[in-house]
């Protein structure tokens, strides 16, 4: 409390915008809606559900090069890598759609019909969906240095044995993509 | 730095200056990091999918389009990444203007946003860069230490709530928690390089669960040592050593390098810190 009454005596509105933030990260830790700035600091503590195998993804570059997205890179480069295809997988999955558009569509009910218009802005079409793979393998291409003409994705489930090595238990194809 | 009669410290002149400095110059070596990871927006190739999710503000920003105007761009993108590495430089050199720290705390803003849209997942690794210079937008040195005081019970706020969302979700107490996370994170590391002595590590550490639950309390009784942060400033050193450690830490467990939220250790050093020891404010900013 010394700190925000110095804060008050020193100016009222910056004490009043630091209250109004803290304000706003409690509610936003409250109904857990993160509002940048009002981060919700949670650092893995959701209980992890135990699995029976774990998916990853395979990318094979041009027929030959398999991409270690794990270790090769920074962990930006890992990130912009790794992350937007894990989210092209998961609209995959979800039938070609945004899987934000349908936690919209099921929140909102009858009120999403208001998004009309600005849809566009807030989820992917199926034009931006059908583009990524082009914007994947250019991005690919300047991260690796290498023409990619050709683009391989396999989803691959592994189970970890006795040794604490993961082994292949199935591999299936996400997507396969040729230049035009 | 002068101590007066009553034991208050006054700020030293330059202690600001060289504040900013240091605090630019970590940032300026993200902007390194992130241009070798090709990670800058003109570096994005145009990204097609997006993700501003139920944040408010990325919903803001992309109702009115900014992220695609700056990242759809080549040109926009160079210059808003040329503006960006030239603000933080003007930062460092002139760091009593604070114009260049307007600018660049806007353009980071920006920056923040697009990445973590484009990059679909709102990752918090850049925070401590957004959070870093607002204490340098203020004129006097007053509002300037208030302000960094401000930022120092934030850090002691990000680890203290990490520490309270475990306790109250309970996962402290489930004792595969730390074996979950880490093979969630690693298992693609472990199946790409078998052979990496990183990879016998984690094999190893699969073979022993003991170990990963170990590690994950150690983290969870650690970030709980921050709560001490906003009573007293006597753990500082301590709490420094922890935020530079802390992220080393997910690195190990959780395969994600944090290095940007380190950043935040600074506002536990002392370099001529300005305030009493029972947290009270210095002289200078009491007003007559």
């Amino acid at each position: 409390m010394n700190y925000f009454s110095g804060l008050f005596q020193y100016n009222k509105w910056l004490c009043t915008g630091i209250v109004a933030f803290c304000v706003l990260t409690i509610a936003a830790n409250v109904t857990k809606v993160e509002t940048t700035p009002a981060f919700i600091w949670g650092m893995y503590s959701e209980k992890e559900a135990p699995v029976p195998d774990y998916r990853i993804l395979q990318v094979v570059i041009n027929d030959s090069i398999p991409l270690d997205y794990s270790s090769h890179y920074s962990d930006a480069s890992r990130f912009y890598l790794l992350s937007p295809l894990s989210y092209y997988w998961a609209i995959a999955e979800n039938d070609g759609t945004d899987p934000e558009e349908t936690y919209y569509r099921k929140k909102l009910g009858k009120y999403f019909n208001l998004l009309n218009g600005v849809e566009g802005d807030l989820f992917n079409d199926s034009l931006s969906v059908a583009s990524f793979m082009k914007w994947y393998s250019d991005y690919l291409e300047v991260t690796t240095h290498t023409r990619i003409n050709k683009l391989e994705v396999n989803i691959l489930e592994l189970a970890y044995n006795g040794e604490g090595r993961p082994e292949v238990q199935q591999e299936s194809t996400l997507v396969k993509w040729n230049r035009p | 730095m002068e101590q007066t009669v009553g034991g208050e410290l006054h700020i030293f002149k330059g202690y600001r200056d060289r504040l900013c400095r240091i605090v630019f110059t970590l940032i300026f070596i993200s902007l390194i990091y992130s241009f070798f990871s090709h990670t800058l927006i003109s570096q994005l190739q145009r990204p097609v999918l997006k993700f501003p999710s139920t944040d408010p503000t990325y919903l803001i920003f992309h109702l009115l389009r900014l992220p695609g105007m700056i990242s759809g761009h080549l040109l926009v993108a160079s210059c808003f990444d040329a503006l960006l590495f030239l603000s933080c430089l003007c930062c460092l050199i002139y760091p009593r203007r604070r114009f260049w720290v307007f600018l660049f705390f806007f353009l980071y803003l920006f920056y923040f946003i697009i990445f973590n849209s484009y990059g679909l997942h709102h990752t918090h690794s850049k925070v401590a860069v957004l959070l870093l210079p607002i204490p340098f937008l203020v004129r006097d040195d007053q509002g300037f230490l208030l302000l960094w005081r401000g930022l120092r019970y934030y850090t002691c706020y990000i680890y203290a709530s990490a520490f309270l969302w475990k306790l109250i979700r309970g996962s402290w107490i489930f004792p595969e928690q730390g074996m979950l996370i880490m093979k969630r994170n690693v298992t693609a590391s472990v199946y790409f390089n078998p052979q990496s002595i990183l990879s016998r590590i984690y094999s190893w550490i699969f073979q022993h669960p003991a170990i990963p639950d170990l590690l994950f309390k150690t983290g969870f009784v650690l970030e709980g040592f921050f709560i001490i942060g906003f009573f007293t400033r006597r753990m500082d050193k301590y709490l420094f050593g922890l935020s530079v450690l802390l992220p080393l830490g997910f690195l190990l467990v959780a395969d994600a390098l944090f290095f940007e939220l380190a950043f935040l250790a600074v506002t536990f050093y002392s370099w001529g810190q300005s305030a009493r020891e029972d947290g009270s404010l210095p002289s200078i900013i009491k007003k007559p």
